[in-house]
């Protein structure tokens, strides 16, 4: 049997055993293991030693580190009563618009996503904050699910972002540079959620009421409270990108100003400090696990020459690059339809990275490429939280909203999935979206 | 509904027998340890890299740090989620499933976790054995790479020890799925 005959094999068995409910981590480490050994002829002893330093080597990665950090930042700022902050100094600005709490949530959401990686966490904070004001005005349930579903994903879309880390520790990007990459395809992410309820309460006034407007004053005040999550997010990001901190050190920083703020403000107790830790914990263990089962499976799949030669097979097929890239965006969809973006990125990209890599896309260089993708992949995959029928942020945001069916939620979604839609294609034929501010900052 | 992401609102969790009341605690305590590491990296690098720019002085060594500090923390976060049943996980296609095939599948998936990490337990302590003996130590802080290699073997049997518990639990008593 050929290499690639086996990697495609231990593919095979591997997608068998995710739909058997094995952990995602472990059935990947066992695809690999088997890889492995079929590749060696059957030598145990050859897939024990590679063991020897698999959890050391991965678990020591420099660049890794940033994960557990970002997320203890993210439980910081969401046992902190960050979020309320947020929402306030939002809703203070424009909830006095028809529909404009549901805005005032979107940007709170964005504003959130900026110091938090993950979208079921803004989502869920959020919908804490969010929900009781939107439904005390009168806002349809389905507005309102909706509109913080799909706002949840702006904490992924906004960087810091975790899946961005593991793109970047898989292909050896940079994080710097996929974290500034992301900042004006996530601001266009936010702003085409606004221009989708300013639509709706266009069409259906009542389903997004206005509320009384508040003084100037209190409007400013409110304001004040943004300042620390805007200033974290610069020093996070500028850090990075500026180069006087490695991303390790910006996230710590970024976790460290995020706990004290949330201190300060006297949101967090002792408490919430103890279920920070253990949500940090919960969220580091998932993502490891899979990490160590993905860096076998990988190397495995590099043994057997699988992905070069798929790769090269599309190259030379003769494929425009283009069907080849809306195929991959096709596949990422559906595999939303069952997988978590995270397992997703680790399952795909050494499959999809070098063949595209290999194809040509209006000329752009092989490191812009690179980038490009990388955003491309992360708001593919980020469609799988919010589109029916699995999608995390919909069960999340449902179960906060008491008396709203899920079909209203899922109804809800669907104009917001469609601003998605676009904002894909409009990343795929103009790159630049992604690649100007890294050039301009970059210079 | 399987958590495909934390959400960090984690409900209380209530031992269900005798092995669990002993395993639940030293998970949350490895957990809290593996918290603490991290605050204290946060601090050490909060302190290098303040030294780095107005000083001058960074922390010698603060990436060798950082690196056997995160590998020994992470390790110890395994058991919590472990014990928990919360690793991820597809379960579109058995969603609907009947829970007679779903608890044995469940079983299996933590059987083979745990198997996983009993290996990985019994070769990374190998690894720290080789390593000792070849007395390396790590380039600037001359730290013995055993002992940072071998601070993940503990974890790493607990973490097999809970999801042992969780197999045998999940198999023989039939008990329903946590979540």
């Amino acid at each position: 049997m050929s290499g690639t005959a086996v990697g495609l094999a231990g593919f095979a068995g591997l997608l068998m055993l995710l739909a058997l409910r094995m952990h995602i981590g472990i059935a990947m480490f066992l695809a690999g293991a088997g890889i492995y050994l079929v590749i060696n002829g059957g030598n145990t002893l050859a897939l024990l030693f590679t063991l020897n330093n698999l959890v050391f080597a991965r678990f020591s990665n420099y660049d890794l580190a940033v994960i557990p950090l970002f997320l203890l930042m993210g439980q910081f700022a969401t046992h902190g009563g960050l979020s309320k902050a947020l929402f306030r100094a939002a809703g203070a600005l424009i909830g006095h618009w028809r529909g404009g709490l549901a805005m005032a949530s979107t940007a709170a959401c964005a504003a959130f996503g900026a110091i938090c990686g993950s979208s079921l966490a803004t989502a869920a904070t959020m919908g804490q904050v969010a929900l009781p004001e939107l439904q005390r005005y009168g806002y349809s349930g389905r507005l309102a699910t909706g509109t913080l579903a799909a706002s949840g994903t702006l904490g992924i879309l906004i960087p810091p972002s975790v899946p961005l880390v593991v793109y970047a520790v898989l292909t050896q990007e940079s994080i710097g540079k996929l974290f500034v990459a992301a900042v004006v395809p996530g601001v266009i992410a936010a702003l085409g959620y606004l221009a989708v309820i300013f639509l709706i309460v266009r069409r259906d006034p009542d389903a997004g009421p206005a509320s009384a407007p508040v003084p100037w004053k209190e409007r400013l005040l409110a304001q004040l409270n943004i300042l620390p999550v805007l200033l974290v997010f610069l020093v996070v990001i500028v850090g990075i990108y500026g180069g006087w901190a490695n991303p390790t050190e910006a996230a710590s920083i970024g976790a460290a100003a995020c706990g004290i703020i949330a201190l300060l403000s006297g949101g967090m107790k002792l408490d919430d400090l103890l279920q920070s830790l253990y949500g940090t914990a919960q969220a580091t263990a998932m993502i490891f696990v899979v990490l160590l089962g993905a860096d076998l499976l990988n190397s495995a799949l590099a043994i057997s020459q699988m992905p070069n030669e798929l790769a090269d097979w599309v190259k030379n097929s003769g494929l425009p690059p283009l069907l080849v890239l809306f195929t991959v965006i096709a596949v990422y969809i559906l595999l939303g339809c069952v997988m978590d973006s995270l397992a997703m990125i680790l399952l795909t990209v050494p499959i999809f990275y070098p063949m595209i890599m290999g194809l040509d896309f209006f000329g752009l260089s092989v490191a812009d490429k690179s980038i490009w993708f990388g955003i491309l992949a992360l708001m593919v995959v980020e469609i799988g939280l919010v589109h029916p029928p699995v999608g995390m942020n919909l069960y999340v945001i449902n179960k906060l909203a008491r008396g709203v069916p899920m079909g209203e939620t899922a109804l809800g979604v669907l104009p917001f999935l469609a601003s998605d839609l676009l904002r894909i294609l409009l990343l795929v034929f103009f790159p630049g979206v992604c690649l100007w501010l890294v050039g301009v900052i970059g210079g | 509904m399987a958590m495909n992401e934390p959400i960090g609102l984690p409900a209380a969790v209530v031992p269900h027998d005798v092995v669990e009341r002993a395993l639940l605690p030293a998970a949350k305590g490895f957990a809290l340890l593996g918290g603490a590491a991290l605050l204290g990296l946060i601090a050490m690098s909060l302190v290098s890299i303040v030294g780095r720019k107005l000083a001058g002085t960074p922390i010698t060594g603060d990436v060798e740090m950082m690196q056997a500090g995160t590998a020994a923390a992470a390790a110890a976060l395994l058991p919590y989620c472990t014990i928990r049943g919360e690793h991820l996980r597809v379960d579109f296609f058995t969603e609907k499933a009947p829970a007679w095939l779903r608890r044995p599948l469940d079983g299996v998936a933590d059987l083979l976790l745990a198997l996983v990490m009993a290996t990985l337990a019994w070769r990374t302590g190998l690894q720290a054995v080789d390593l000792r003996e070849a007395r390396e130590v790590t380039p600037l802080l001359s730290i013995p790479v055993w002992l940072a290699v071998g601070a993940l073997v503990p974890s790493l049997a607990l973490t097999a020890a809970c999801a042992a518990h969780r197999a045998v639990t999940g198999l023989l008593t039939g008990r329903e799925e946590q979540r």
